[in-house]
């Protein structure tokens, strides 16, 4: 049962708290995970230390070679974002796909994160960006690659009762390269994601110097698809490499046969064709 | 006939200012001093034999004032009944059992009730109960169930609840004559009616002893059933219906009446019931799945010869509608078609599935999801255009359905579908993967109850001393304008203003009772009362306004607050002294009008006969759809309803039920079902079952066909119903158009496009 | 004396423009402590977790769903419900517009459908239909099927911004 429900000033003070907890209390910021799970009865913790207000991690800031989105910055303000928009464009495409407007407004990035879904759409772009996590301890701030901070389903490798989320950096797109956010549900809006796949591509005359694929929910975490990515460096940026590529991934990610979201072979084919939709819509924008 | 004054006029409705403003109190919305919490402890196991229950520790949790079980209720067992009031037989009536006894038969079915003084403690008590349950053989598919060797769901009972057959001709003679024969199998899911507000209501005893249950429901004649189940007299159990947060027939049974009588009954205190809305998925009724086996012969020139059909429907663990909701698909089977041969079986079958039972359409959605599929395979097969084909071969006034049930009134099919394909105009390009397809489907759909059901309605209007009007009906409210549309026949009738007519509505202790609000049939049913009612008041005020204009009344009207001579004379007289001279004669301003449909009564129930319905209403769905062929995903681009509803009453409720009955189809056809695997829902809230948003909806055109020859008030014919059978099949086939594969169940999910087009 | 320290705290929260003060526990929704505690009831509950929208209402001027804010989180903010944006004497174009164009059935939506167009309308006063239909994409509507509930919400946006 929750005892208290307490509203930290700053950083330091939120980290203190939870430290004084005992790992009996639990951050919150946006509550659109958190609260229905309140709902269930199902959280062990009895505080929570509420971080929603705290200014600094409300931030988006370009800094000199990257940008600095807070933890605490929610889908509508990152969907509404120039700066993400111009320079992270398959993350405001996420985040204005997600939920509904009325969660958009409410749930946060950092959030997002830390509850570690592995079909979260956020969190699918920051992969495909290579996003670096500041994390913040009460032994100082520490940085993880995104690609570290997912343990399994529902675990991060933050613990939202020791550590808070501070922020994301995300290197700025330059010349060359662009991102893509494909996404597939049942209905238009508020909606789980059946596949959804993010796409960041670097090209140098026409040709593909790297490529990051990230695609969801095909596994416990979000998945890298590898194989793909190795395949299209220094190929040139056509539909047939497109073809090509979404067939690799589609044979490199191993979804499971599921009731509600669509069986395996389903999902293994719509792999196919966001992946081509999302290197044909990176073409469309690259810098 | 003279020019109506506010029928098939845009108005208002006087429910629509209330809920604008949030003023509207629904059943949740209530409190009362000293309230308590009810709440349903439901059963773990699809089916189980309940060895036993501890209930001892709930009962000693702090605020916890009743725990129930089966041994408490005074009569745990009786009957199913809507508002009938004899007993019908032919599997009419069935079984009504309040708690769960010595078994468990579906997942969900309630076991035990608390009352406590909060919610979270109630819900800490039913974790408190202890059910040892020992799991049994469970049965969930309905064809399986039928045969001999399988679990039964209620013992001592067969798992077959009902055969119904329908006969024409000879069915292989009709497949003789044919020059192409189409066989398939149609299967449709379980669905919800996911209305927004979840099933609630608050019971308290009055000073008098008297249960008082408000609650959010179709039919509150469900007083009877309670009164029985609490050995109580009727008189002595009152149902107080809230306006509805939606309906479509999942408030149509009864929901949690009984609990809440029997919790305040037992704590002498007002006791509040709300679903939660997994609770609400999980446990009330469901559309019921139909495997539907259809044989439909052609001749070369697209008349068709013959036409067989086996529908086995999914009763899911309790009778409930099930025989009611089959034999609303014998009589739709074979569509508003003229065919010399049928002959269709129909069969509803226990299953320890949730229970099934009433959803707008009530049987004809399923069957017209098949007969329109069939007929676009013939198409096909003969090379004939869907609406050509279906034009041959629409029934006309006056001719028969294959159960030999006259067509009495107007019968606009080829005007409904003439105008739904015109008004598609310009196709939209497709577009690399997005192929574009077109198509139609039409249906018949009964409104008014089945005749042998001597259905009546009740309505009491009255003109107060100062001109305003009092109407008191027991009309449900479920949102579309049931309420509103007696007040503007009133108003019609009387010649007073919308503003100074209120109705009282849903009382079984001040209204006189009109009736479920069901089968599409309130407009008909309470609009007729009402319009009688309003008549017998106006005969008696332009009887007395004669005397004292000196003129004869047939040349008088009520209109604007004003008796008026239509004949110019410009003589008149203000309603309020014709009120008043009636009164101080003694001349009664008030009338219950008491409306009774034609009825008959059927001697058997196994081959269904004759005139079964008053009427229906005929239309046509058109829809044009994109689908993109790589990922299977299925965008309605256009929706095009064209209906003859008769006469529009108020034409923005009429469009309103035709564009919210469109999607309410469009989610049957493309994204609802209720996932359940073993008896267990696997789609438990709104994250899973998935219902239109507004960005899934194409923009639906209404076209409204007015023939005047509806049984209804005016000419009115009811469309809350048939608003939704023929969405599904249209979009169906124009998805056969789009990329000329054919799905056979529905929902038309993504997927299943992708695998039916990798299999062409 | 179980030495148990009382849970809860009084919280003040502005609604329509007044400030209540109602008692509240740690993890109570504004869902509930607007409807059980301040016997709110125009804020209506469908699902309890924030897939159905009927419960929306504007926080600092933004729709939210009220079942996935907790009570505490609301204090300070300024908190609109159905009630503070128009009444039968004040009536608002959004209202006064849905109810001539039929676009009230059941009416069980219409609370959060109206509260989300309202925020459409103050962001952005000539949305298009495209707009409209994002911005109560979260409204969850079963029976009107939103047309009139788009019409209403296009017409209102000529008629207050010609205002």
């Amino acid at each position: 049962m929750l005892k208290d429900h307490l509203f930290p000033k700053t950083i330091d003070e939120a980290l203190t708290l939870l430290k004084e907890y005992k790992g009996k209390a639990r951050l919150i910021a946006g509550g659109t995970d958190l609260i229905p799970e309140i709902r269930e009865g199902l959280p062990p913790f009895e505080v929570l230390v509420d971080i929603e207000k705290l200014k600094k991690l409300k931030t988006i800031r370009e800094e000199s070679k990257k940008i600095f989105i807070g933890s605490g910055v929610t889908f509508t303000e990152l969907e509404e974002s120039k700066v993400i928009r111009n320079r992270a464009f398959a993350l405001h495409q996420a985040a204005s796909l997600m939920g509904s407007p009325q969660v958009r407004n409410r749930g946060t990035i950092g959030g997002n994160i830390v509850s570690a879904q592995p079909a979260a759409d956020g969190a699918l772009a920051l992969f495909a960006f290579d996003a670096v996590l500041e994390i913040a301890g009460m032994r100082g701030i520490r940085e993880i690659p995104i690609s570290q901070a997912y343990l399994d389903i529902g675990k991060s490798a933050i613990n939202p009762s020791k550590e808070i989320l501070v922020g994301i950096r995300l290197n700025k797109l330059k010349k060359g390269e662009g991102s893509n956010y494909q996404r597939f549900a049942m209905r238009k809006a508020m909606a789980l994601p059946i596949l959804a796949c993010a796409i960041f591509v670097q090209s140098m005359d026409d040709s593909i110097t790297s490529a990051r694929i990230a695609i969801g929910p095909v596994s416990n975490t979000p998945f890298r698809a590898r194989e793909t990515e190795v395949f299209l460096r220094g190929k040139p940026l056509t539909a047939e490499i497109f073809e090509r590529a979404g067939k690799m991934a589609s044979e490199e990610v191993n979804p499971r046969d599921s009731r509600l979201r669509g069986s395996r072979i389903y999902r293994k084919g719509l792999a196919a064709v966001l992946v081509k939709r999302g290197l044909q819509g990176v073409l469309a924008n690259i810098g | 006939m003279t020019e109506l004054k506010i029928i098939g006029k845009k108005v208002p409705r006087h429910d629509a200012i209330e809920k604008a403003f949030g003023l509207t109190c629904y059943a949740d919305d209530f409190f009362m001093p000293g309230m308590l919490y009810g709440k349903v402890l439901r059963s773990q196991y699809p089916s189980a034999k309940i060895v036993s229950i501890d209930t001892s520790k709930a009962v000693r949790l702090k605020g916890v004032k009743a725990v129930l079980t089966a041994k408490d209720v005074p009569r745990n067992e009786s009957v199913t009944r809507f508002g009938q009031t004899h007993a019908m037989g032919g599997g009419f009536e069935g079984l009504y059992r309040v708690l769960a006894d010595k078994k468990v038969h579906f997942m969900g079915e309630a076991v035990a009730l608390v009352a406590a003084e909060t919610e979270e403690i109630a819900e800490r008590a039913l974790r408190m109960i202890h059910v040892e349950y020992q799991p049994l053989p469970c049965i969930f598919d309905p064809v399986e169930a039928m045969k001999p060797d399988t679990p039964q769901v209620e013992e001592g009972k067969p798992n077959i609840v009902t055969h119904f057959e329908v006969v024409k001709g000879e069915v292989e003679e009709g497949f003789a004559e044919a020059d192409v024969i189409v066989e398939h199998t149609y299967r449709v899911p379980f669905v919800d009616h996911a209305y927004i507000e979840p099933e609630s209501g608050l019971a308290w005893l009055d000073e008098s002893g008297v249960i008082n249950i408000r609650v959010s429901t179709q039919v509150i004649e469900h007083f009877r059933t309670v009164a029985d189940v609490l050995d109580l007299p009727h008189n002595r159990v009152r149902v107080i219906g809230t306006y509805l947060g939606g309906g479509f027939g999942g408030k149509e049974d009864i929901t949690v009446e009984t609990f809440l009588a029997l919790l305040t009954s037992r704590t002498g205190r007002p006791v509040k019931l709300t679903y939660t809305r997994e609770e609400s998925i999980l446990s009330h009724s469901k559309r019921h799945p139909y495997v539907m086996i259809y044989k439909t012969g052609a001749k070369r020139d697209g008349r068709l010869t013959s036409l067989q059909a086996k529908l086995v429907s999914d009763a899911g663990a309790y009778v409930y509608l099930s025989p009611w909701v089959l034999l609303y698909s014998m009589v739709n089977a074979a569509g508003p078609y003229r065919i010399p041969h049928v002959r269709v079986d129909g069969y509803t079958v226990l299953t320890n599935n949730t229970f099934t039972s009433a959803n707008r359409g009530f049987g004809a959605p399923q069957v017209c999801f098949a007969y329109e599929s069939q007929m676009d395979e013939l198409a096909k097969q003969l090379k004939m255009d869907p609406v050509e084909i279906r034009k041959i071969n629409y029934l006309r006034k006056g001719e028969t359905l294959a159960t030999g049930q006259v067509l009495e009134h107007a019968v606009a099919l080829r005007e409904t579908t003439e105008k739904a394909f015109q008004a598609f105009g310009e196709c939209t390009p497709g577009k690399g993967n997005l192929k574009i397809g077109r198509g139609i489907a039409s249906g018949m759909t009964s409104y008014g109850r089945m005749i042998f059901l001597h259905d009546t309605s009740r309505s009491y209007v009255s003109i107060e001393l100062d001109g305003s009007v009092t109407i008191r009906a027991g009309v449900q409210d479920i949102g579309g304008g049931q309420a509103s549309s007696l007040c503007h026949i009133a108003a019609e009738v009387l010649g007073v203003p919308l503003e100074d007519i209120k109705v009282y509505i849903a009382d079984t202790a001040l209204t006189p009772l009109a009736g479920t609000t069901t089968a599409t049939r309130q407009l008909y049913m309470s609009g007729n009362a009402t319009l009688m009612a309003a008549r017998e008041i106006r005969n008696t005020l332009l009887k007395k306004a004669g005397e004292m204009m000196k003129m004869d009344p047939q040349r008088l009207d009520l209109a604007d607050k004003e008796v008026v001579d239509t004949q110019g004379s410009g003589k008149n007289l203000s309603l309020i002294d014709a009120v008043k001279a009636c009164a101080s004669d003694g001349l009664p301003l008030y009338h219950v009008g008491l409306f009774k449909a034609p009825f008959r009564n059927l001697t058997q129930y196994e081959r269904i006969e004759g005139q079964v319905f008053p009427d229906f209403t005929f239309g046509t769905h058109a829809a044009e759809v994109a689908v993109d062929e790589e990922t299977g995903e299925i965008q309605v681009l256009k929706l095009i309803a064209c209906f003859d509803v008769g006469r529009a009453i108020n034409p923005s409720s009429v469009e309103g039920q035709l564009e919210g009955g469109a999607i309410y189809g469009m989610g049957y056809g493309l994204m609802e079902e209720v996932i359940m695997e073993k008896g267990v829902t696997l789609t438990p809230s709104f994250s899973e079952y998935l219902l239109p948003t507004s960005m899934d909806v194409p923009d639906v055109e209404t076209i409204l066909i007015e023939s005047g020859e509806g049984v209804g008030p005016f000419g009115a014919k009811g469309v809350g119903e048939p608003s939704v059978c023929s969405v599904a099949p249209a979009i169906c086939n124009a998805v056969y158009d789009a990329i000329g594969v054919r799905i056979y169940d529905l929902p038309l999910t993504p997927e299943k496009i992708v695998k039916a087009i990798k299999e062409k | 004396m179980n030495g148990k320290k009382q849970t809860g705290k009084e919280v003040v929260l502005k609604i329509n423009g007044k400030e209540e003060k109602v008692f509240c526990q740690p993890g109570e929704t504004l869902l509930y402590v607007l409807r059980n505690r301040l016997y709110r009831t125009e804020v209506k509950e469908g699902c309890g977790k924030g897939d159905c929208g009927a419960c929306t209402v504007l926080l600092d001027g933004v729709p939210v769903d009220a079942c996935l804010v907790l009570a505490y989180q609301a204090e300070g903010k300024e908190i609109l419900t159905v009630k503070g944006l128009g009444t039968p004497k004040n009536i608002h174009p959004l209202q006064k517009i849905f109810i001539e164009n039929g676009s009230i059935q059941c009416g069980f939506c219409i609370p959060g459908q109206l509260l989300s167009a309202k925020a459409l309308l103050e962001k952005k006063p000539r949305p298009s239909r495209e707009e409209i239909k994002r911005a109560i994409s979260g409204n969850l509507c079963r029976c009107t099927g939103y047309k009139k509930i788009i019409e209403a919400i296009e017409e209102a946006s000529e008629k207050i911004s010609h205002q």
